[in-house]
């Protein structure tokens, strides 16, 4: 009886290994070039980015004087650092479903969007891949 | 004087716990035994998002795990635990297998060799962007693999050292990354007294795409471990905000230079079942 | 219906003879615990059950543990443990373990205890209270109070108790075992085809061994860290920390507490010495570790039978050493 026990885990052992292997791909998202579709896309911070960053980002209690978030948002230059040490393109773009990191945060509670809107993600993308011009 | 049925003489535990912080160690369970697992990483303790503000992290969690460890026979634990998790790929489920292939015996074996091997599962929505990672186009998307060697030896009465190489797959990754990460951690525990241990966890990522110009950073871990008979405390400090094995290998983005390193604990308790 | 088979071939007395179907033959009252003759399979499963602490019911299945915690190896030993069968001092009971490479555990070992009367004897009704009157006198009821109060485990089943019995019937002393002289031999073998010297012979063979176990509990001395005031042996409690205590300590093997012989655990045991509190060797040797819900594997005490003030004081004097 002892044996057979070992033979039954012996067995859902190898049968939950095969299955887990058979699951495995090596898969990638589509590469999207984003320089390339960028090129017909204007956007700078005077023109289409101010906008997006005043009502998302500089708002009370946020990314402003007294606020809790670093920085306060309200004019290009003071956003300069931001873009220099990576943390605007990390935090807004790459990490932006990370529910702590991910900027705007999920857990704002000043009645701020809790996300960029598709729209404003794909500017705010062209503008980082553009260099972040101010004009 | 020879121990009453002993012919061999077992060295004393390699470590207290099935895990030095993050990673795996080579113990086992004993059969029947369930150990129940909590761990909390607290939020950056300074840098950007540390500080004050936050009160240095404690107000924030980067990830939790809940689960339960179970030793089938001395030498074959499962494992089953959720953690929030802090890649894309997040909520995750995370099942273990962890099967002790060789234990360090004085004099005839100087290590202990075991096999690890892991199986994490999303349980996030799927999105509706097709160019997201999440759009699962593929069930065995929601699927990340972790396999690892460890190999450890306890060095006199005070010292452990382990190697653990290992691999990561992620069966989707974005267009630039890696799937698979073929990884060597490094862990050690100094035993001052027998309840209160020195524990240090670091892990070396060997990819290009995870280097420190890409935004990654090693995930290095140092605490202290109380062992108090039945239950194990772990206290550390740790750059790694996640805790799965398949998560805070390929995401750990914080660099402890910057200040963006965390408090973390883990409690362990021990059941016979 | 017989319990046992009239030993038909107990005609000649000889060395091999189970004192047990002696004592029948010569017309002795059988105790009450034993009600069945054992079959082969019994003694197989009551084996295993002791060891092992399951079984395997009528239909082959694995039956659930006796406990989940120890198993009736864990504090008795199956054999014997001294030479001579009325013996009772612990320190000829730990030379014995050393020679014979035996643990050196705070049950009795189950050798004899279908020959003894009765059970959890003298100061185990201050541990149990009323719970030890029906395990008194009956090796059944007290199998029970271990399964449940002492292994923290469940009540057997008939069919595993029977197979307990029987396995501890084997176990029974033989005659051999009671080192009996010639003339004393002589007067029992004739004793078994002459029915007027029954009863001295049945009076001579219960002489030659104790029939219990008796039980003293002591206390830890008044000042942890005077001790006992005797000077301790360090070889002596050497001895019995690896045949007593590793036993169930080493890689926690009952135990979550975990005991080795590394630096670590005898300056642990040295400098908890003269604490009130069970992190002392004094508090748990003399008093236990009572079992408390969510960790019910908890440490029995030593009564004096089963270690003495003076190896106490030789544990002691060894951890004192060894931490050193």
């Amino acid at each position: 009886m002892g044996m057979k026990l070992k033979n039954i885990h012996t067995h859902i052992l190898i049968t939950l290994i095969i299955i887990a292997l058979l699951r495995c791909t090596s898969d990638k998202t589509p590469f999207i070039d984003v320089s390339a579709q960028c090129n017909d896309v204007e956007a700078n911070y005077d023109l289409n980015i101010k906008p997006i960053i005043d009502n998302s980002c500089a708002l009370g209690g946020c990314h402003v004087n007294g606020g809790d978030g670093p920085g306060v948002y309200v004019n290009y230059s003071n956003l300069v650092p931001f873009f220099e040490d990576g943390s605007f393109e990390r935090t807004v773009i790459d990490q932006k479903d990370d529910p702590n990191i991910g900027m705007p945060p999920d857990y704002s509670t000043n009645g701020a969007p809790k996300d960029l809107t598709e729209a404003q993600l794909e500017l705010v993308k062209c503008w980082i891949n553009k260099g972040y011009p101010e004009n | 004087m020879m121990l009453f049925g002993q012919d061999k003489e077992y060295i004393h535990d390699a470590f207290k716990d099935t895990r030095v912080i993050n990673s795996h160690s080579v113990e086992t369970l004993q059969k029947h035994q369930l150990d129940f697992r909590i761990s909390h990483r607290f939020g950056d303790i300074a840098g950007d998002r540390g500080g004050w503000p936050n009160f240095y992290g404690l107000e924030t969690a980067a990830d939790v795990l809940i689960g339960v460890d179970y030793g089938v026979t001395d030498n074959f634990t499962v494992g089953l635990n959720r953690t929030k998790g802090v890649g894309t790929l997040s909520r995750l489920i995370n099942t273990s297998l962890k099967h002790r292939i060789v234990r360090q015996v004085k004099d005839i074996n100087p290590f202990s060799v075991t096999l690890v091997g892991e199986m994490s599962i999303t349980t996030l929505p799927k999105s509706s962007s097709p160019n997201s990672l999440l759009f699962f186009d593929a069930f065995s998307h929601r699927f990340i693999y972790s396999v690892q060697i460890l190999v450890a030896t306890v060095i006199g009465d005070k010292f452990t050292i382990q190697l653990s190489p290992g691999l990561v797959h992620r069966n989707i990754v974005d267009a630039l990354d890696e799937n698979r990460l073929f990884n060597v951690g490094l862990q050690a525990k100094y035993q001052f007294n027998k309840g209160f241990a020195l524990i240090f966890d670091g892990t070396a990522i060997f990819s290009d795409t995870r280097d420190s110009k890409e935004g990654f950073y090693p995930p290095i871990g140092i605490g202290f471990e109380f062992d108090t008979g039945g239950h194990v405390f772990q206290l550390n400090f740790t750059n790694a905000r996640g805790l799965a094995t398949t998560d805070y290998i390929p995401n750990t983005r914080s660099s402890w230079s910057d200040g963006e390193f965390r408090f973390g604990f883990t409690i362990s308790r021990l059941f016979n079942l | 219906m017989s319990w046992i088979q009239e030993p038909s071939d107990l005609v000649d007395l000889k060395a091999k003879n189970k004192v047990s179907e002696v004592l029948y033959k010569l017309g002795d009252k059988m105790p009450a615990h034993v009600k069945r003759f054992p079959s082969n399979k019994d003694i197989e499963l009551g084996r295993r059950l002791f060891h092992d602490g399951f079984s395997l019911t009528r239909n082959g299945r694995r039956a659930k543990r006796l406990s989940k915690h120890f198993v009736c190896t864990s504090c008795h030993n199956v054999e014997k443990e001294f030479k001579d069968a009325t013996e009772n001092d612990p320190q000829k009971r730990l030379n014995y373990a050393l020679v014979n490479n035996l643990p050196f555990l705070q049950g009795s070992t189950m050798y004899g205890a279908i020959n003894r009367s009765t059970y959890y004897n003298g100061d185990y009704f201050k541990k149990y209270g009323d719970l030890v009157y029906p395990a008194r006198k009956d090796l059944r009821e007290a199998v029970q109070l271990c399964a449940i109060e002492c292994a923290q485990g469940r009540r057997l089943k008939n069919w595993e108790m029977n197979a307990i019995i029987a396995y501890i019937w084997t176990l029974g002393y033989t005659i051999e075992d009671l080192n009996l002289s010639k003339p004393e031999f002589i007067k029992v073998n004739d004793a078994l085809s002459d029915k007027d010297l029954a009863s001295e012979a049945i009076a001579l063979l219960k002489s030659k061994y104790l029939n219990y176990s008796p039980a003293t509990f002591v206390k830890p001395p008044s000042g942890y860290e005077k001790g006992y005031d005797l000077v301790g042996d360090p070889d002596n409690g050497m001895n019995i920390y690896e045949l007593s205590c590793l036993h169930c300590h080493e890689k926690g093997r009952y135990s979550f507490f975990k005991l080795d012989k590394s630096k670590h655990s005898y300056k642990y045991l040295y400098n908890n010495i003269d604490n009130y509190h069970h992190s002392s060797l004094y508090q748990v040797g003399r008093y236990g570790t009572p079992p408390k819900p969510g960790k019910k594997a908890y440490m029995p005490q030593y009564t004096e039978e089963k270690m003495s003030n003076q190896q106490m004081e030789d544990l002691r004097a060894y951890i004192r050493e060894a931490s050193k």
